[in-house]
Parts: C-alpha cells; structure tokens; sequence
C-alpha cells in the first residue's frame, strides 16, 4: 500500500497551533466532528460535516490523489441526498433556530454540483425549518415537508416546498403549499415522467396521504392540488405506492395512475381526463377515479405492454400470479407464477426487447428463493407459456441496476447480506456470488463494468468483474464504512473507501484496476480542509 | 295441460331492454308455477323463468312509457300472474312476451312434461333516459347518474334507501324517480341544462315497482307481491302512492286498490290508471287529487279465487282482455261498466298480446297453432269477427314488435327452432316460418320489427356443448339467421330503438364467465367483449350511441359500448367520482 500521504494529518498539529496563536480560532475547533454523512456522486465522495456545517467534496486526480473542496452548507444541517443520476447533491438545513438577528441564517436547500469540479449551486431559501425531503428521480424537482422528526411549537403537516431545481431562487421558487386535508398527511411523494394531459405536456407531484391523494401540476404548483379521496364509504384505505402511464404508445390522451391500496384487492385507477365544459374547477385536467380489481389485495403495480395491449400489472402474492387488468374494461387476466412474488419490474430493453413488442417483467420475492421472468407478449393470449422461473439459492431483498454497457445485468441481493446473484437478463441465467461475511454491500459502478462490494466496519473490499464475474478481493487498512465508484478527472475511475469510524480516512483506489500498491491512504481528511 | 314455459322481455323507456334472471338468483324472485310442480329439467329453460315483470297490459294501454316503447309484447300467463304494465323497478321499464299452455295435437306428451313456469324480477339495476343511465345505491343513499356521452359520473342524495327506479318521460330533462325505501318517500330526479333537482314526495306505504305514464306526468309506486318471498297472506299490498310529477307542484297521494295488485298502467288519455289485482281492475282516476273510483270484477271465469288471469287493458282504458289458462276463450270486460264479452277461440290460448296500434289482440292458441286476431273494440259488438291464423310449426308465446304490427310466434314448451312471423295488422294476414338452428327460447324484435334477436336454449336436445345461444335474424331482409354460441346463461338482452345494434350479457358466477354479445345489424357483426363481473342488466343509451350492461360489484361497475367505434369503457365505484376536489 502506498503511504506517499497522510499530509494532512501531518499538518493538523501546524494548523492548530496558528489557529491558537491568533487567538481568533474558528469554533469548529471546539466541536466534536460528527455525525458525518457519506455520499458518492458523479464525480466526486461527498463528506458531510454536519457539526462544521460544510460538504468536504472528494474528487480524484488521476494519480489517485484527493484535491479536496469544502463548501458550506448552512447551519441546523437536516438531511440530504444525491438526485438519482449522482449529478448533485442536495442539502436541507433548518439554519439557526430561532432566528434572533439579521445575521442568523434562515432555511434552505443548497444544491452542490457533483462533478468532478464540485462547487456550490443554488441555494433556495425556505420558509419554515422542516426536514423532509423528496427528490424527482429527473432531479429536476424537489419537495420540502414536515417531516416526523420536526418538532416545533407549531406545525403544519400539509405544508410543501416545490422546488424547481431548474430555475434559480424566485419569489415564485420555492413554491410554498398546503395541501388540501380531509385528515391526512403526506407519507409519500411521486414525481411523474412527462404525460400528455389535455392542456399540454407536464409532470405531476402526487403527494401519497395516509389516507388520499394529492396531485399537484409541476407546470403550474402554485395552482394547488387536486385532492382523490379513496373510500366513498369512510372506510380506511392508505395508498402506499403508484404506477403512471402516459397511454398507450401513440396516443396522447391516456395519461393515468393507478393506487396500490394497503391491504386492498381493489385498485383505484385514476384517468387524467379533460375538463368539461361548466365544470368549475382550478386545473386543465380531471382526475376521474375508477376502481379495478385485482383478486387479492397486490404488492406491486406496474403499466405494462402486453399482447393485448397496455395492461395494469398487479402482482398478488396471495394469488400467486400477475394480474394484467386491463384499464379501460377492468377485464382481467392472470399468469401464474407458482410462487409468491412480491415485487417486479419492467427489464424489456435490458433484457433485448420482448415477444410483439410486448414487455418482459422480472418479479421477485424476500421470501421464496427464486425470480420469474414473465413474457408479457405472451401473457394474455396464451398465459401457460409467460413465465420463465430461476431457481436461487437465497431470496432476493435488492436489485441493483447495471449501467451500459452490462444493462442486461441485475446485481441481486439476499436478504442476508451473503449471497449475491448476477442475473443476465438476456441468457437467463443467475450466477452465485458469495460473501463471506454477513451484510456486505454491493454497489456498482457508474461504468457498468464492475460490482463492488464490502463489509460495514470490516477491512475487506472486493472488486467483481462483470464481464467475467471474477472477485478482486482487497484488504485495506482502515475499516471501511462506505465506498463510493467515482470519475477521476482525468477520465478514469477511482473507488473511495471512507472509514467514518477512526479517523475519518480514505482510501482511494483505481476503479479499474485496483490494488493496494497503488492505492492512496488519508486520514483525517476533515481536518485537511479547514481553513 | 300445463302452460307454457313464459319468460318475459323487458325493454326500457326508450331503448329496449330485456332481463334474463340466468345466473343472478340473489337478484331474482322466483315462484313456480301452481299448475307444474317440480320436473323442470336442468335446461336454460328451467333458469330462464319468466320475470316479475309480467305481460304487459299491451298495446291496448299505454300503460307505461316502457309499454309505450316496446309497443306490444307478448303476454303469458303462468296460471298466477296478470299481465300488467312494464316494470320500471328493476330495468327502467320492460315490456314482456311469454308463452302459456296448451299443446299441439301429438305433442301431448311433451307438453304435459313441461317445467313449470316461474317469475323472477331483477332488482338495482340502472334505468336509462335521453343521455344518462341512473343507478341507486341503497346503502349510501345516493342516486349516481352518468352522461353516457362524456361518461361523467355525478351522484345526487335520495331519501334513505335509494331502491327502485324509473325512467320518467319528460319532452326536455333527462328525468328519474327513485323510491326510498328506509325512508318511505320517492326522490324525483330532474336534469336539465341548468343542472340537477330533487325533489322528494312521500310515499308511505313504499313499494317495489313503479308505473310511469307516458307523458310523464303520473307515476304510481305499487308493491308486486311476487317479488317479496312468502309474503303473509294477510299481507294485501294494496296501497300504492300516486305521485303527480308536475314541475313545480310535484305532490303525493296514498289510495288503496284490490288484493295483490300485479300490474298498474295508465290509459294513454292520462285520465285514469288501472291496477290489475286479485279483486279485479281497480280504476284510479287522476284527478285533484287522484282517486280510486271504482273496481271491475274479472273473477267470472276464474278457476280459483287466487288466481289471476292473464289481462290486457286497451290504450284508451274502455276494456280489459282476460285470459285464463284452461279456457277456450278471451273475456273483453268493459271498464266502464263491467260488462264482459265472450270471445270463443278453438282451445285454449296460451298467450295474449295487444299490438302497438291498439286495434289488434293477438291471442295464441297452442293446441291449433293458432294466432287469433281479434279487432279492437268490433270485437265486443261480434265476438266471431276474429281472425285464425294457422301456423306451420307449434307456436304458444308471441312477441309484438314496438312499432310494427308485425308479430312473431313461437314455442318454448319444447325444443323447436321453427320462428312464425304474421302481420297481424295485414288485411290477410299468413303465417311465414324462419327455421331457425336451435330450440327458441324467446324472441326481442327491434321496434320496426326489422331484425329480432332469438335466444336459445334446450341446447343439449340437439347436441351442442354450448350453455345457450342467440340468432339474429335480419327479418325484413329475409337474409338468412347467424347464430351465435354463449358460454354462459344470458341474463339481459337489449336492442337499440333503431334496431340497429343489440346487446346480449351472459354470465355465471359458477364458471366464472361473464360477456356481452354486442351485435351489429343487419351486418350480422359480432362482437364479444368479457367482463369483469356478473351482468345485470343491460340497455341502450340512444342519446348517446352506447349501449350499457350494468354489472354486479359492491361500489358499482357499469360497462359502455361506444356503437361507433365499438370502444368499451368500464366504470367501477361511482361514488369515488365526488370525491375530487379541486376547487378553482
């Protein structure tokens, strides 16, 4: 292993002292770092200082040195988290509360760019203290809530943010809301893709209650939300997930959700039709509820396209099938898994298209050892021949996502943290992979080339090959908390190790081709960058 | 000799529509024939039973808007049953056809082996004016009604118990009525262009059947014994509420008829209203306030005192045509002074019908195969001015066209696929037969009599796997029949008041399969679409060029047909509808 550094911890001692000698030593000195917070984007392993109240970005030269940047995020830090693609991260802070003089910092979402030039974005100020937040996986918006950790004086449950990462802060940006309430509160938030609505393409938020729906136009939130109550009868439903579709292909008036209910075989399918003439209402669309039933109450929702045309997919684990229902008729069909599947997902292009231009759906289970592919351009007209089961030898609690150039990979972990699969969705096949130790993490690299993995507060680290699944297996020094696949500067890719726990080291190996004769080893990275 | 196996058609205000009981018991009264005890095999013809909605007062009476609509029907009688006016408490108004007794010379034997005859009446199901379908929910107490052209939903609040309804003929608004019966009053539901009003009546003695008059301006709550299991015999049902539904004076009153009213209808004047009981034609004049004014007696030529004959009351409300199983005759009992006329026939009839213009009863008699054709009222100055028409094949039921004069005559008695056709308004009126591919089991003419859907059954007597099966017959084309196989019993049928489309749903919980035939003619095209749960009931919204089948689903599931494009839509859980808020 290469030791060419610890520089900074060298200085550390240095720094103090002239810090002290000033007399005028940053409070940050008298603070117990901590709790940190770890993230990896594009291009760079984020820090988050939260005690120092500062993002330490961690890009990668290409001789695998750091060139460390610190950016302030604001005091009263509350959460944070990366948009899907690892582009940004956004950071919520309460800022100082109260709020006793002009000097004190107020709320806000700061965005910091995650490149490998990471620098501070726009910082959108916010107007209550709150902790909750969703991020559109298009990070082009994001909603700021009331969260169950909030415990002020006062509160509104209902009171929304909407952010428009798009745009710079404005009078208009942040949206401040609050939703309509029969009762409930936000539980859950769902950016839709793009739908064709009557009065031209948009994106909706639906807000998920605890007891109905909010739907609020991102093209125009300061309209307000539509509120779908669920039960005419009061009785208790709790939506808990949604499909959208934007219609069949070629059309561009069959926009719709669908609403998994808790517990419920019925599922509430929501047309987003154009207003009537005479109806007296705030929005340039009609959400109509419809009900369809599944058979048994469904784990999971999908639109999928079939041999007969788009179909609602609700898989029904009591049942042991996939309920294709179709939306305008409510006429169902079921393909029989065998098993008790709980979860799926559309793999059409990953797994090199499907039968007629049909979709192919990959479910799985937490409980059953195996994974069903089923041929959806078989799945109405001839049902018997749709489903194709592997056998694992573990059930499947996560599925990763394998980047070009290895999208027909799926990375399956098991519940127990020990056994992985390589599923190729094209050859259908799983490959066992396995772990030594109980709850190692995988992650895979943005290149799609290689799966990491390693063991929380354990030394070992392993590098697999996709292409030919072989494990690298690596032991670092330092225990490992996190480790993040990033681009280097120079183009290549670098792998940081973060040990949270010690003294806040890294460890940054090539992404490539890893080993511990060329990785470099940090400690106390947090010190490095205080100034 | 043991009547006829009768089943009964119904048709809507304004499109017609016809329920079949097959396959929904729980929305089914059923009760046996008194004559045929037991040995009903276990054919469509033993579940196809004749519906509470009873043979229609006929033509002779503009009884109803649905009788109105359907023109003429046949009527049969079941040794229990009176004809009377179509029922809107299910459907919106039907019109009925069935068949009774008697036999053809060396077919004894069969027909003395037939099943007997039962009644059965679907309830909840929707009712449909100019563009809306209307449909009650007893349980939340509203009354969701749909534009069949934008396929809204809005829902409206009724009394407590929103049960029956019916279609109300109004020349602008899209009307209904509903009786609530928690809450004994009756909600009038009135759609215009300004929006919707309700109005609630009392109706205290509450019911389960409606008679609307034509115009629209009377309605008559009543309560059909028959669709009540094992009513008390001290249990008379005789008060009925008339409801005067004037816009702006809407008002109530309770009036008492005879025992066990089976029927009420109006005359086609509005004057007065005529509820066939087991006492006899109690006449209502509708004055202010309506009024039962007097009884006619019908009894002279009952068997029993507790049967009721089979009646038709003329449109202008002068005579009432008695027919009861086992004589050789139809009584022409004056209402305005009760005085009967004997029309001799050469057996007895197994049916009787009025036709749409009201000049002709039709009576069939079965043992001769004839249809006797007795003119309207010459027929009570010369009781033989009658016309017998003689058949090719055995017929005992016939169904009149709605706005033809044309009739068709069949058998349900025993397996025979032979359709007789005879206008009855002809000046020499010949009996044409269409050979049909199966045992005909009932018969539903579009109004012009131009086509007519035939449903069969009995399908096993020749071989078939299929559960039953329907033809359509381009009659006024003489284009040859397309017969069509259903994998389930079919429990309503509907044809579109231009005759252009039908409607056939089908389905059985046992199986599982549930569909609708949906039928072009006179291209004979067919379409059949599943759905998602048992038929109720189905219909045809013209206004709107769809066809509907309500089906059963605890929120509520209705399927439209777009005739157009043959585009199905399902609605499911109306009340979710209301529960958007986006307030502007």
């Amino acid at each position: 292993m290469s030791t060419t550094s610890r520089p900074l911890l060298a200085l550390a001692p240095v720094l103090g002292a002239l810090l002290a000698g000033c007399g005028t030593r940053d409070p940050v000195w008298d603070t117990t770092p901590g709790p940190l917070v770890d993230f990896g984007l594009v291009g760079s392993a984020a820090i988050l200082d939260t005690s120092a109240s500062r993002a330490l970005m961690l890009p990668v030269e290409g001789d695998l040195t750091l060139s460390p940047v610190s950016l302030p995020i604001g005091r009263g830090f509350a959460t944070a988290a990366p948009t899907m693609d690892g582009s940004k991260l956004l950071v919520l802070t309460h800022g100082d509360v109260p709020v006793r003089t002009p000097a004190d910092q107020t709320p806000g979402l700061g965005v910091i760019g995650g490149g490998t030039s990471p620098a501070l974005g726009a910082l959108y100020p916010l107007a209550s203290p709150i902790s909750g937040l969703s991020i559109d996986p298009e990070g082009a918006f994001a909603v700021v809530y009331s969260s169950p950790a909030d415990v002020s004086f006062v509160e509104n449950p209902n009171e929304l943010s909407i952010v428009d990462l798009g745009r710079a802060p404005a009078a208009d940006n942040p949206t401040p809301l609050t939703l309509r309430s029969f009762g409930g509160q936000p539980q859950s938030f769902v950016f839709t893709p793009t739908l064709h609505l009557p009065a031209g393409p948009t994106r909706l938020l639906v807000v998920l209650t605890d007891q109905d729906l909010g739907i609020i136009d991102l093209g125009a939130p300061a309209e307000g939300d539509i509120t779908v109550e669920l039960s005419s009868s009061g009785e208790s439903v709790t939506p808990t997930a949604i499909a959208v579709t934007d219609g069949p292909a070629g059309t561009t008036d069959g926009a719709e959700l669908a609403v998994l209910l808790e517990d419920d075989p019925n599922i509430v399918l929501i047309d987003l039709l154009p207003v009537l003439p005479g109806q007296m209402v705030a929005h340039s669309f009609s959400p109509t509820p419809n009900i369809v039933f599944a058979g048994g109450p469904p784990s999971a929702l999908a639109f999928v396209d079939t041999d007969g045309g788009q179909r609602l997919g609700a898989l029904v684990p009591s049942q042991q099938n996939l309920t294709l229902l179709d939306p305008a008729t409510g006429i169902s069909s079921t393909v029989d898994l065998g098993g008790a599947f709980e979860s799926f997902t559309v793999v059409t292009a990953a797994a090199g298209g499907g039968t007629n231009g049909a979709d192919v759906a990959l479910a799985w289970s937490t409980q059953s050892p195996e994974v069903a592919f089923i041929d959806l351009g078989g799945a109405v007209g001839t049902p018997y021949r749709a489903v194709q089961v592997l056998e694992l030898e573990q059930p499947v609690a996560q599925i990763l996502d394998v980047p070009a150039p290895n999208e027909r990979l799926k990375l399956l972990v098991a519940p127990d943290g020990q056994s992985f699969f390589v599923l190729d969705l094209v050859a259908r096949t799983a490959s066992p992979i396995a772990s030594s130790t109980a709850g190692t993490v995988a992650s895979v690299a943005g290149d799609g080339q290689f799966a990491w993995l390693f063991s929380p507060g354990g030394t070992d680290l392993a590098q697999l090959d996709l292409q030919n699944l072989h494990p690298l297996n690596l032991t670092l020094d330092d225990p490992i908390s996190g480790a993040f696949d990033v681009a280097r500067r120079d183009g290549g890719r670098a792998l940081v190790a973060v040990d949270e726990d010690a003294d806040f080291g890294v460890t940054v190996l090539d992404g490539t081709n890893p080993s511990l004769e060329s990785a470099v080893e940090y400690s106390a990275v947090l010190l490095g960058s205080l100034r | 000799m043991p009547g006829e196996r009768r089943w009964h058609g119904s048709c809507d205000v304004r499109p017609e529509t016809v329920h079949l009981p097959g396959g929904v018991p729980s929305f089914l009264m059923t009760s046996p024939r008194r004559n045929d005890a037991g040995a009903r095999p276990p054919s469509l013809r033993g579940r196809l039973r004749r519906r509470g909605l009873l043979p229609l007062l006929g033509a002779g009476l503009a009884v109803s808007a649905a009788a109105a609509a359907c023109g003429s029907s046949s009527a049969n009688d079941d040794g229990s049953g009176i004809p009377v006016p179509g029922d809107y408490a299910g459907n919106g108004g039907s019109c009925e056809g069935n068949t009774s007794g008697g036999s053809l010379a060396g077919f004894d034997a069969g027909v003395d082996a037939l099943p007997p005859e039962t009644d059965t009446t679907s309830y909840g199901a929707p009712v449909a004016t100019g563009k809306y379908v209307w449909i009650a929910n007893p349980s939340s107490g509203r009354v969701a009604y749909i534009d069949a052209t934008t396929l809204q939903i809005k829902l409206v609040e009724a009394g407590d118990g929103p049960t029956y309804l019916a279609a109300v003929p109004d020349p602008t608004d899209d009307v209904a009525i509903v009786l609530n019966v928690l809450s004994l009053d009756a909600t009038v539901l009135r759609a215009s262009a300004s929006g919707l009003t309700a109005t609630t009546l009392p109706v205290p003695g509450s019911g389960n059947t409606w008679a609307v008059s034509a115009d629209g301006h009377w309605a008559i709550a009543w309560t059909d014994a028959r669709r009540i299991t094992n009513p008390d015999p001290v249990e008379g049902y005789q008060d009925i509420a008339v409801l005067d539904l004037t816009p702006g004076s809407e008002s109530s009153v309770d009036l008492t008829v005879g025992y066990r009213p089976v029927g009420v209808g109006f005359d086609t004047a509005g004057g007065h209203a005529y509820a066939v009981t087991q006492d006899g034609v109690s006449v209502v004049t509708l004055g202010q306030p309506p009024a039962v004014t007097k009884n006619i007696p019908l009894t002279s030529n009952l068997v029993d005192a507790g049967a009721t004959p089979q009646v038709a009351i003329t449109q202008d409300g002068a005579y009432a045509l008695v027919r009861t199983d086992g004589l050789s005759s139809i009584d022409v009992v004056s209402l305005a002074d009760g005085t009967p006329t004997t029309v001799p026939l050469p057996a007895p009839p197994t049916d009787l019908a009025l036709s749409a213009d009201g000049k002709t009863a039709v009576a069939v008699v079965r043992d001769t195969s004839q249809a006797a054709l007795l003119p309207i009222p010459g027929i009570v100055a010369d009781p033989s001015s009658l016309t017998l028409v003689t058949a090719d094949a055995l017929i005992g039921s016939v169904t009149l066209a709605s706005q033809s004069s044309i009739g068709f005559f069949y058998t349900n008695a025993l397996p025979d696929p032979v359709l007789t056709v005879i206008d009855t308004g002809a000046a020499m009126p010949v009996a044409s037969s269409i050979l049909l591919r199966a045992p005909v089991f009932g018969v539903f003419p579009s109004p012009d009599a131009g086509n007519v859907v035939v449903l069969h059954d009995a399908l096993t007597s020749i071989g078939s796997q299929f559960v039953a099966a329907a033809s359509l017959v381009p009659v006024a084309l003489g284009l040859p029949p397309k017969i069509i196989g259903l994998t389930a019993p079919p429990i309503s049928v509907a044809v579109a008041p231009d005759g252009a489309h039908a409607l056939i749903a089908a389905g059985d919980d046992g199986t599982g399969i549930y569909e609708l035939v949906v039928a072009s003619m006179p291209s004979l095209d067919v379409q059949i679409l599943p759905l998602a749960s048992l038929p109720i009931a189905a219909g045809v919204v013209a206004g709107a060029n769809r066809g509907y089948v309500a089906q059963t689903y605890p929120d509520g599931r209705i399927t439209f047909i777009d005739f157009a494009t043959g585009e199905a839509r399902t609605l499911t859980g109306f009340e979710l509808a209301t529960e958007v808020v986006d307030d502007p």
